[in-house]
């Protein structure tokens, strides 16, 4: 039998990816990349961040399957 | 610097007019419709989230609140990292059941028509503080660019006409939602372009012009600590997480940007590339506000810190970014009211209008499109309006973010809703309506009774419930909280409490992708001409000529359609099409009235088949777990029944073809698309009489059927298995019960071609033993001819001598002639499929067998005995039986002792005849009698047998449909027993005599 399809990995992945923005955003991580004296743009790199591991996800499944 | 109010006029007529030549040119075409199409254009014109709020308030929201002003926009990337599992399923279903707007997708799925009203009312309620916003923006923009102080609410009305017309030319142009507009989506990404190059050149300009570069604005702050704190603290503080949850739910939910993402998105594929394109340019958008805020901090600048974004650029000397910026802001402002002003339109149409008045005030002979279109523009321009109105009643020093975020509160209160659609079949619309009606009046106590008092228009009888709202501090995480949890509580508590009904469950199933039947019922209508008639009855004649048109058009199917299948398809799409014009409900009621369906009438099963299989076609990238795990083994089985070497085709039990495989296309000449779901009866000659006889036999076997096909002659063996396993059939397809038929095809020409040219190899091989016979067979007479015409020579003058002489000479070369005719005729090379079965007398055909074997050596001492019963007629193939018995007797020959007998006897046996064929000879050993029907097996000499005398027997016999069998003593004899029918081969003889006349053979 096949490997599980690999539309259900970049599920996985996109859920995974989800779980560690909320980790990131909503957690007691908050308070350490928002503390005093961090540099003014560490809020954009780690949004930054979340926006390239999607670009990458995207374009995995891009190659994998044509549909919607 | 200072601004004219007309110049600032002109440049904003000025802009507005390049965006109706932006609109009109890709509207017209003129525009490449790539463009239109480009996933870029279509994330840009996503950008339609970041309204006159974003642009100016997010400078006074940074201030006010630090980095929390950032959850605006990273709210929205958390539901756009959702795509796969959250606005795809959503854009799925969108366009697949024509849905226009959140209403609609409420009405669908929870199937009521109350749900869909309260969720228009609801958005118009949650929304019109928010289009007051975009007029207020725009209006005090003017005055800090003109550094006047007075309200010009005649501009704010011209800026409204102005959005109202545009909004009736490019949002507008058809009756329904369900056309995309190409103009409106490419002059929304441009003014999202614009807003994006204006945020950027102020944000540029703060740092290089006002600071002199980032190191110098690093400087700063280094110097001034307390200004990067104050953006991090409230972080810490405040309602982070609440405003993020507002925001996730407002990127989907909002009227707008439910248009833009789904509505209007003209390129499924393009939502891959929005998924991060669309969070990337909210950064880029969001990049320059920290700078911007320091740049007003730094300047002093005497604006308030909302419009600190136009405040700066009067510092600078060029009146170009002023005006960019100013432009930037009526473009936010002006596409936000635009798409909203759509999408609610759009609402209130289906969800308001039309249930009050459709049918029965309107009568057929009105032009329903054209209602529609003006009744869109009218609740277009009804909708700008109230939401100026809204603008003079509200209180000018309420934030822009606080009207904000009241909308964005309200929008949430539709997520309960949405678990509903997508993934908890369980929700009824009792809990939805009932959660809904909860979680809006916590909202309206807690958020709009304290804006509204505030803004002086409470009524004093409704002044004590607005105390509810006064909270110390943000009122955001608590009326967030309690609002969702009201929501929530009611909406699990009702859902479980009630029953869905079955449409509702049928809805909740189609939602959730786990329906697998059709849709029960076939339509009574039984053309497309019908369904028109029906439809004209309650739509007026050119609408229903004009939707049934199309859905025939979008299901590719011809204007005579009648197959019950399709039509029902035909039913289904026209529902959908109708959906997108008139709402979901409107449209099934339409329908469900006027193409009334037989629902006693159970599915087809070759249509449930094909719906499944497409459903499962569909699903397939959906597919988790167990279940996809069954589909691939769904797959290989169907891989394996598709590359059978066999011809395969599977008939319901109502007779139309549900699976036809690749060896049975390359066998027929037709392709799957041909038959599949087709009636056997409408399949080509000369299938559909080939299989159709077949199947009204009760044989589950027909060997050696000749058909022509395709203009030469073939042969066919046929093999038919009723189609068992129903339980496992019906649990899929929730059908009473099923089953068909599977016909298996083999195609036997080239086989048959090859034992025919066996059959001629054995027979040159009988020849061959003949020959010394034959031999001296023929020199017998020649030599007596020759004597006899010698003595006519010498006695000439003796008439009577010559006379007797000459009729001898012609008795011999009758003698043979008839040598000559019998060899010929035995060696007579048949092809496979040229011996036409026909009536035969047995006896002369075993005499016909006799006289050729005499002639050979062996077979002249032997004693043969015809006891055939002389009137046995038998239906065959004469040639090949003569063939029969030659090589019986042969065999019987070579068994035997010269002198001894070889009796050939036949009887009529009821419906058979049975003939034997005895010898007296030496017999077969009883451990050889099993192997005397194989192929090459012989107990001869080398060169005296090839081994395919007996074996041809058992196939000609075989074909005859009859059976050998043997019975053979060592040393007493052997004796070989035919039994053929005479009906069965006769009646089958006659089937293959009418298919080839079918088929033109």
């Amino acid at each position: 039998m096949a490997l599980p399809p690999s539309n259900e990995r970049q599920l996985d992945q996109v859920v995974l990816l989800f779980l560690l923005a909320l980790f990131l955003l909503v957690s007691p991580l908050l308070a350490w990349w928002a503390a005093d004296g961090n540099p003014w743009y560490l809020p954009y790199l780690i949004w930054l961040g979340l926006i390239v591991a999607m670009y990458r996800l995207q374009g995995r499944a891009r190659k994998d399957s044509h549909d919607l | 610097m200072t601004f004219e109010l007309w110049q600032l006029f002109l440049a904003g007529v000025g802009y507005l007019l390049l965006l109706f030549l932006i609109a009109y040119a890709a509207e017209r075409g003129w525009l490449p419709s790539k463009l239109a199409r480009h996933p870029l254009t279509y994330t840009l014109s996503l950008g339609v989230y970041a309204t006159s709020w974003s642009f100016y308030g997010s400078v006074g929201f940074a201030q006010a609140q630090g980095y929390n002003f950032l959850t605006i926009y990273l709210g929205v990337t958390l539901a756009f990292l959702l795509t796969p599992v959250l606005l795809k399923p959503i854009l799925r279903l969108t366009r697949e059941y024509q849905l226009a707007s959140l209403a609609d997708v409420f009405a669908f799925r929870y199937q009521s028509q109350l749900a869909g009203v309260l969720v228009t009312l609801f958005m118009l309620a949650g929304i019109l503080p928010y289009l007051a916003l975009q007029v207020r923006a725009v209006t005090e923009s003017l005055q800090v660019l003109t550094q006047e102080n007075t309200p010009r609410l005649f501009l704010a009305l011209g800026f409204c006409i102005t959005l109202i017309l545009f909004a009736v030319l490019f949002g507008a142009r058809h009756s329904s939602a369900r056309e995309k507009h190409e103009g409106l989506v490419v002059a929304i990404a441009f003014e999202s372009l614009i807003k994006l190059m204006a945020l950027l050149a102020v944000g540029a300009f703060a740092v290089f012009g006002v600071f002199g570069g980032f190191g110098e604005m690093d400087s700063w702050l280094a110097a001034n600590p307390e200004a990067l704190n104050r953006l991090y603290q409230p972080v810490r503080e405040g309602p982070w997480a609440t405003l993020l949850l507002l925001a996730f739910a407002a990127a989907f939910l909002l009227p707008r940007q439910f248009h833009m993402t789904f509505t209007e998105n003209i390129e499924p594929r393009t939502l891959r590339v929005a998924a991060w394109a669309f969070p990337l340019f909210l950064l880029l958008l969001n990049v320059a506000i920290p700078p911007i805020l320091w740049a007003g901090q730094y300047l002093e600048a005497a604006t308030a810190p909302d419009y600190y974004v136009l405040g700066i650029t009067l510092f600078g000397n060029s009146p170009v970014l002023p005006v960019l910026t100013f432009l930037g802001g009526v473009s936010a402002a002006s596409a936000m009211m635009i798409v909203e002003t759509l999408a609610l339109a759009s609402m209130c149409m289906n969800h308001l209008v039309l249930p009050a008045s459709f049918p029965p005030r309107l009568s057929p002979e009105t032009d329903i499109y054209r209602w529609l279109l003006w009744g869109r523009r009218v609740l277009i321009t009804i909708i700008i309006l109230a939401g100026y109105g809204f603008y003079l009643l509200l209180e000018h020093n309420q934030g822009l973010v606080q009207l904000g975020l009241i909308s964005f509160v309200a929008v949430a209160q539709f997520l309960p809703g949405i678990v509903g659609l997508l993934y908890w079949r369980r929700a009824t619309r009792a809990g939805f309506i009932a959660g809904l009606l909860g979680g809006g009046t916590v909202w309206a106590v807690l958020l709009v009774l304290p804006l509204l008092e505030h803004s002086g228009i409470l009524p004093a009888s409704l002044a004590w419930l607005s105390g509810w709202g006064h909270v110390e501090g943000e009122p955001w995480s608590r009326a967030t909280f309690w609002t969702l949890a009201v929501n929530g509580v009611l909406f699990a508590g009702f859902s479980l409490y009630t029953r869905a009904s079955e449409a509702e469950q049928e809805a909740a199933r189609a939602c959730c992708k786990e329906s697998m039947s059709p849709p029960a019922g076939v339509p009574l209508a039984i053309s497309p001409e019908q369904f028109k008639d029906q439809l004209s009855q309650i739509i007026g004649a050119e609408m229903a000529e004009r939707e049934v048109a199309r859905a025939l058009s979008d299901l590719g199917l011809a204007q005579g359609e009648e197959r019950q299948n399709e039509l029902r398809r035909l039913r289904e799409r026209i529902e959908r099409n109708l959906s997108g014009l008139v709402g979901p409900l409107l449209a099934r009621m339409i329908v469900d009235e006027r193409l009334r369906t037989d629902t006693t009438t159970r599915n087809a099963l070759a249509a449930s088949v094909r719906f499944v299989e497409h459903r499962l076609e569909e699903s397939r990238s959906q597919l988790r777990g167990l279940a996809a795990e069954l589909d691939n083994l769904r797959r290989y089985h169907r891989q394996v029944l598709l590359d059978l070497p066999l011809g395969v085709c599977a008939v319901s039990p109502e007779l139309e073809v549900i699976s036809w495989n690749q060896a049975m296309a390359a066998l027929s000449g037709l392709e799957d698309y041909q038959t599949v779901g087709r009636p056997l009866r409408e399949l080509p000659d000369p299938w559909s009489g080939l299989f159709g006889g077949f199947l009204r036999t009760q044989d589950r076997h027909l060997r050696k059927v000749k058909v022509n096909s395709e203009g030469r002659a073939r042969v066919f063996n046929l093999h038919k298995a009723a189609i068992e396993d129903p339980a496992g059939v019906d649990a899929a397809l929730r059908r009473p019960h099923a089953g068909g038929t599977v016909i298996l095809i083999e195609d036997l020409t080239d086989l048959h071609m090859l034992e025919s040219e066996l059959a001629h190899s054995e027979r040159l091989a009988s020849i061959g033993r003949l020959a010394a016979g034959v031999a001296h067979e023929i020199g017998n007479p020649v030599t007596g001819i020759a004597c006899l015409a010698q003595n006519v020579l010498y006695e000439k003058g003796d008439a009577a001598f010559v006379e007797e002489s000459i009729e001898q000479i012609l008795e011999q070369t009758r003698r043979i002639t008839n040598i000559v005719q019998s060899l010929v005729s035995f060696s007579h090379s048949g092809t496979a499929v040229d011996h036409t079965p026909a009536p035969f007398n047995l006896h002369a055909c075993i005499e016909d067998a006799m006289r050729l074997v005499r002639l050979s050596h062996a077979g002249k001492q032997i004693d043969f005995s015809n006891r055939c019963e002389p009137a046995l007629v038998l239906h065959g193939d004469h040639q090949r039986m003569i063939q029969v018995f030659v090589n019986l007797l042969t065999n019987a020959c070579d068994a035997s002792q010269p002198g001894d007998r070889v009796i050939v006897s036949g009887r009529s046996d009821g419906d058979f005849i049975e003939v034997v064929v005895t010898d007296y000879g030496r017999g077969i050993p009883e451990e050889l009698q099993d192997q005397v029907f194989e192929p090459f097996f012989t107990t001869k000499q080398p060169g005296e047998g090839t081994g395919l005398g007996l074996p041809m027997v058992y196939n000609i016999v075989a074909e005859h449909a009859g059976s050998v069998t043997l019975r053979s003593r060592p040393g007493e004899g052997t004796a070989v027993i035919l039994r053929l029918p005479v009906s069965r081969y006769e009646g089958r003889g006659m089937r293959d005599e009418e298919k080839m006349e079918g088929s033109g053979g």
